[in-house]
């Protein structure tokens, strides 16, 4: 049985391109990544540091070796020439009939999945993909990349912080002293009354509060967290520490 | 012989005991982290592509770790990317059947977001190009919908997606085919009739 071409290799349809190429591209946000992590109780320097800003060449260094690394570089790099290549391209052979025919280019960025099993060859090319439009007719018109991920404009730093206090939080829980627990989680909501990670300090207060012994006091925060967040990932976590 | 020092520098059972509980905990962790960092994005993309709404995809995200967490037990070494996949699969069938039931009570149909968006002249950047995607993707049966994504934007070959879905190699071609046979034809229809390609 032959291995079809995938569409986006064969397709002569600039629309068709551009909806494959937004499937393709799609990627999580640093907060939906540090929130993950905060879920899982993994929230950590490694958790910031490669959720926020990206991960350090340090780390990448260790994990991938020169090698990739350079690699990654050189991909970065294609990343950014294709999109112009493409707008240079495109912008020379654009047909009259298509007044305003945007490309969103190439899939540059796209995963590469060799093999489900190994995955290690799978280099996260950290980059948004490009717009780029021609006008034919009349002035050509670029518009600026635009960014995939609008939840990201939220301060990483703020997230951060909030991150670090929970994690002391949950580290102080872990040795066993739910009453400095409280204490630090009194001090998370007076330093972020609006957190993000409110649910989550919530969570990590009720568990303090039976672990304290004030399991009535547990218990009402536990329902007053299940009336307001049904739905929420967090709430069979909040079921599982009554 | 070596050994006899090494015997004595043995610790009591308890303590070993005790000490493989934390080491191994230490290592689920860092085997969680691990994938976390390597598949989030992956995992992301099959969400939102199979069908969970943007504004879901961060709560998706972790029910689909978490539920890995629970399991790690269960996972092979090397085979984490696959069983995400799966994971990743029925929280997203369960989103999709959460918005069904949400139209079902609606009064009303939606307004069209993607109708002022229908021509390439309007699609302007990728936030449009996702709208009209999802529009697409929506209109194709589920099954026909999960074979494409994982073709062409997972670029999974056809053997890794009978795999992970469990059926034959067989249909995931002839799935494969009529997907992307209903997909040009949405994509056209997107267009309008006064522009055929």
């Amino acid at each position: 049985m032959i291995e079809p071409r995938r569409l986006h290799e064969e397709s002569n349809s600039d629309l068709e391109r551009a909806l494959l190429n937004a499937g393709a591209t799609y990627r999580c946000s640093s907060s939906a990544r540090m929130k993950t992590m905060a879920a899982l109780g993994l929230a950590g320097s490694a958790a910031l540091s490669a959720g926020a800003i990206g991960v350090s060449t340090t780390t990448l260094l260790a994990k991938w070796g020169w090698p990739k690394l350079l690699l990654t570089v050189t991909a970065i790099g294609a990343v950014t020439a294709v999109p112009l290549a493409y707008y240079v391209w495109h912008w020379h052979n654009a047909h009259p009939a298509d007044a305003v025919v945007p490309a969103i280019v190439a899939k540059s960025n796209g995963p590469t999945h060799a093999a489900l099993q190994s995955d290690n060859s799978q280099l996260p090319v950290p980059t948004q993909p490009a717009v780029a439009a021609a006008e034919v007719g009349t002035d050509v018109k670029s518009t600026p990349a635009p960014r995939v991920e609008p939840k990201s404009e939220t301060p990483t730093s703020a997230l951060s912080e909030e991150l670090n206090a929970l994690d002391g939080v949950r580290s102080v829980l872990a040795q066993g002293d739910a009453n400095g627990a409280l204490s630090r989680l009194d001090s998370y909501n007076k330093s972020f009354p609006r957190g993000r990670l409110q649910p989550e300090a919530e969570v990590l207060r009720i568990d303090a509060l039976m672990k304290s012994g004030q399991a009535d006091l547990a218990k009402k925060h536990a329902q007053a967290f299940l009336n307001k967040h049904p739905n929420s990932v967090l709430a069979s976590r909040v079921k599982g520490l009554l | 012989m070596p050994t006899g020092p090494a015997i004595r520098l043995l610790p009591s059972p308890i303590k070993t005991a005790t000490l493989l509980k934390v080491v191994s905990s230490r290592e689920k962790d860092e085997r969680l982290r691990g994938m976390v960092d390597q598949h989030i994005d992956f995992v992301a993309r099959v969400l939102r592509n199979a069908g969970t709404p943007e504004a879901e995809v961060d709560d998706d995200l972790q029910r689909t770790f978490i539920t890995a967490a629970k399991r790690m037990n269960d996972i092979r070494h090397g085979a984490e990317k696959s069983f995400l996949l799966q994971i990743a699969l029925r929280v997203a069938a369960h989103a999709r059947r959460t918005i069904a039931r949400r139209r079902e009570v609606q009064t009303e149909d939606p307004p069209d977001l993607v109708e002022s968006l229908a021509t390439p002249e309007q699609l302007t950047d990728q936030r449009r190009a996702r709208l009209m995607l999802d529009r697409v993707l929506d209109q194709m049966d589920v099954d026909l919908r999960t074979v494409f994504v994982l073709h062409e934007f997972e670029e999974m070959n056809m053997s890794e997606i009978a795999e992970v879905l469990e059926i034959p190699r067989g249909t995931v071609a002839s799935r494969l085919r009529r997907a992307r046979l209903e997909f040009r034809e949405r994509v056209i229809a997107l267009q309008g009739p006064h522009r055929p390609r």
